[in-house]
């Protein structure tokens, strides 16, 4: 009688849901948290750099072909502009030298530097890392399509954006929302130890039930209620600061496999812990760190190498890794595919350990 | 012979290097209500948990109705019915939705679990405030509550751990009469409590427990005659110089064996006192006051202290 009986697991999920919502818990996790996220999020975001991206170019070649690229940029700032009102503004700078000041003034946020046979330099600031980065991902793809077009393809070509930047609101928003599901999610580990403290565990356990069952059916409960409050944070992003989150089957998708990850870790960390209150902190603790790894605070691309692979290893990093692909290169559910495959596997690995390991941690 | 519900046979665990339950061997009968009287600490929680089939045993083995009981045995676990010494209830729900969701856990279906329900509100005496939430209950109430629960999957056997502590004397009085009512009912029960009186009150059999060993099992009366206790007479009075007098007056008494001088007065080892008791007064008057006299049959409290030389709750 080890396997998971799905009566007793619906069973445990629809009551845990009840009392959450009775407590009100539900409306804070599921609702409000997310809610003043988004907005919060939302307001910083379209009030900041963030909505206006200032990015420099310098014609460092003098050649026509470096002349040439200066008016492609100059015509992508105005398709762009067309696309997210006054998004991007170009500067042209004088020279290199020039763009490295006006880059430490905070003037720009980042430089493409063209130079004579259309190489592409990109200079970054380190303080508007999100400038930077739309600095760069459009350096890349210009100097991507400049370097297929001359001459054969070069590795400059793996521009880690496509078309459009990344759009900053939606990134922050999967972050945030991501990094939130670990105290949503956290709780259903809590709530096991609660109920072994307070006897409500052992009564279960009387009767034929197991303790697998009994804190999946919690994790499906804390899961859904993860869940919604993502898709809160999705629509308020989008209805009200005009996030451009990509295909919402594809978000939709990423939002699941999200869940699965994240709670499976949270499932292994409550494994691990002894007390509630253990579990809460430990769960605060490892969900910052798994956050800030991932990407949720500084993305990837702004970070070093190394950074950028353990970022793989972060559910969120992971699960940021596929809304990026979503927002800023329209992916398709297929191109989704293998990231979602990596978070569910994530999620099973990491949330089988962890039933196991709560077996032992919620002993009589 | 009446069939036997639950047997216990050479049952052990140990937390670490403490040993909680030591080589227990018992048995319950159908429709019996035995006692497991022991203090703080002696195992009794360790015991039900073990009975109760969540936590494992080191050694031994307990069988209900003939089949094996542990965590991954889940055969029996329909026959016994599970009162925790916690009050086992979600607080934030009410009676009436902790019935419906422990009992969905048993795997009762919808009809079944509604009409029982009602049964056991009733049996509890909690039918008209069955849709208030436990956590404005008193203390009383939720230990009924908690009795409710535990008795809904109509369980052939009922464990019950200490379900009166912490109550007042009236909510007690009401939890004692219910199950004794459970008891007459055909029901087999398991008490654990350290109050003597409960255990004297409704068990047919006592076993008790001290140190994670049983010392002994038996009929109040067996465990009685067994560690040859006497009835005694305490005479409260003032005797002044004459008490040597009284003393040597009360033992010509035949049945009296032996006389104590304590600081209120005589206490009398007799192995009949209500016997006794009008011959002990009118040889006494003449020597003193008596102010007052009370009877002591001996109890399970005694058999406790003569066989562990200690009072059982210290
Ligand atoms: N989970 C545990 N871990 C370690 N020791 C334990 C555990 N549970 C019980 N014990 C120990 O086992 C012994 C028996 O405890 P148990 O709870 O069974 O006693 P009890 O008779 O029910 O006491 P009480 O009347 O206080 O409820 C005690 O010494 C206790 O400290
Ligand atoms: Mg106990």
């Amino acid at each position: 009688m080890n396997a998971l009986s799905a009566h007793a697991m619906f069973t445990v999920a629809t009551t845990e849901l009840r009392r959450r919502l009775r407590s009100r818990s539900a409306l804070v996790t599921a609702f409000l948290a997310p809610l003043g996220l988004a907005v919060v999020f939302g307001t910083m975001l379209s009030n900041t750099e963030a909505s206006t991206f200032d990015i420099g170019i310098v014609d460092a070649g003098g050649s026509a072909l470096s002349a040439g690229v200066t008016d492609e940029l100059v015509s992508f700032d105005e398709q762009a502009s067309d696309e997210q009102e006054g998004s991007i503004v170009f500067t042209v700078v004088g020279s290199e030298a020039l763009a490295e000041e006006q880059i430490d003034d905070g003037t720009i946020g980042a430089a493409i530097v063209v130079g004579a046979t259309g190489e592409i330099l990109v200079l970054k600031s380190p303080d508007r890392p999100i400038s930077a980065q739309v600095g760069e991902s459009i350096g890349y793809s210009i100097g991507g399509s400049l370097q297929t077009g001359l001459t054969e393809p070069t590795p400059l070509a793996t521009a880690p954006l496509g078309g459009r930047p990344l759009n900053v609101m939606a990134y922050y928003g999967a972050s945030m929302a991501g990094l939130l599901l670990f105290f949503t999610v956290g709780t259903a580990a809590r709530s096991m130890l609660e109920d072994r403290d307070n006897s409500t565990l052992p009564r279960m356990l009387s009767g034929p039930t197991n303790v697998g069952s009994i804190l999946s059916g919690k994790v499906l409960a804390a899961a859904t209620l993860g869940a919604l409050g993502f898709v809160v944070v999705w629509i308020i992003t989008t209805a009200a600061f005009g996030a451009t989150w990509g295909s919402p089957a594809g978000v939709i998708l990423m939002i699941i496999g999200t869940v699965a990850a994240i709670g499976g870790v949270s499932l292994f960390i409550g494994g691990l812990t002894r007390t509630p209150q253990q579990a809460e902190s430990a769960q605060s603790v490892v969900g910052f760190m798994l956050a800030l790894i991932g990407g949720a605070f500084v993305p990837p691309t702004d970070t070093p190498a190394t950074l950028r692979t353990l970022s793989r290893f972060s559910p969120n990093g992971l699960s940021l890794q596929g809304f990026s692909a979503l927002n800023a290169d329209n992916a398709g559910i297929r191109d989704l595919f293998p990231t979602l495959v990596g978070l569910v596997v994530f999620g099973l690995v990491f949330g089988g350990v962890g039933l196991q390991l709560s077996k032992r941690s919620v002993q009589i | 012979m009446s069939s036997t519900v639950l047997e216990v046979q050479g049952l052990a665990k140990k937390f670490g290097d403490r040993t909680a339950v030591n080589e227990l061997s018992f048995h319950v009968d159908a429709g019996e209500t035995f006692g497991l009287l022991g203090p703080n600490g002696s195992g009794k929680t360790t015991t039900m948990s073990m009975i109760a089939g969540i936590l494992g045993a080191d050694s031994g083995s307990i069988r209900v109705g003939g089949q094996p009981v542990g965590p991954t045995q889940h055969g029996a676990k329909g026959q016994i019915g599970l009162v925790p010494q916690d009050i086992a209830l979600y607080e934030d729900l009410t009676t009436r939705e902790n019935l419906d969701f422990f009992g969905r856990l048993q795997n009762m279906d919808g009809a079944r679990r509604k009409a029982r329900i009602e049964q056991v509100l009733e049996i509890v005496g909690l039918r008209d405030r069955a849709d208030d939430r436990v956590d404005e209950y008193s203390g009383g109430m939720k230990r009924r509550a908690n009795i409710a629960v535990g008795l809904l999957h109509e369980p052939s056997l009922l464990i019950l751990d200490e379900p009166t502590v912490g109550v007042d004397p009236q909510s007690r009085n009401q939890i004692l009469d219910s199950v004794e009512h459970l008891g007459q009912s055909g029901l087999s029960v398991i008490y654990t409590t350290h109050y003597m009186e409960e255990a004297e009150r409704l068990c047919d059999r006592v076993g008790i427990l001290d140190h994670g060993s049983l010392l002994a099992v038996g009929s109040q009366r067996e465990l009685v005659s067994r560690v040859g206790q006497e009835d005694r007479i305490v005479v409260s009075g003032v005797f002044t110089d004459q008490t040597e007098i009284a003393v040597g007056e009360v033992m010509t008494l035949d049945g009296v064996r032996s006389v104590d001088v304590t600081s209120v007065g005589l206490e009398l080892n007799v192995s009949d006192a209500s016997a006794i008791l009008v011959a002990a007064l009118a040889a006494l008057s003449p020597h003193g006051e008596v102010q007052g006299v009370e009877i002591r049959e001996p109890n399970l409290e005694a058999v406790f202290l003569s066989l562990t030389g200690r009072a059982l709750r210290d």
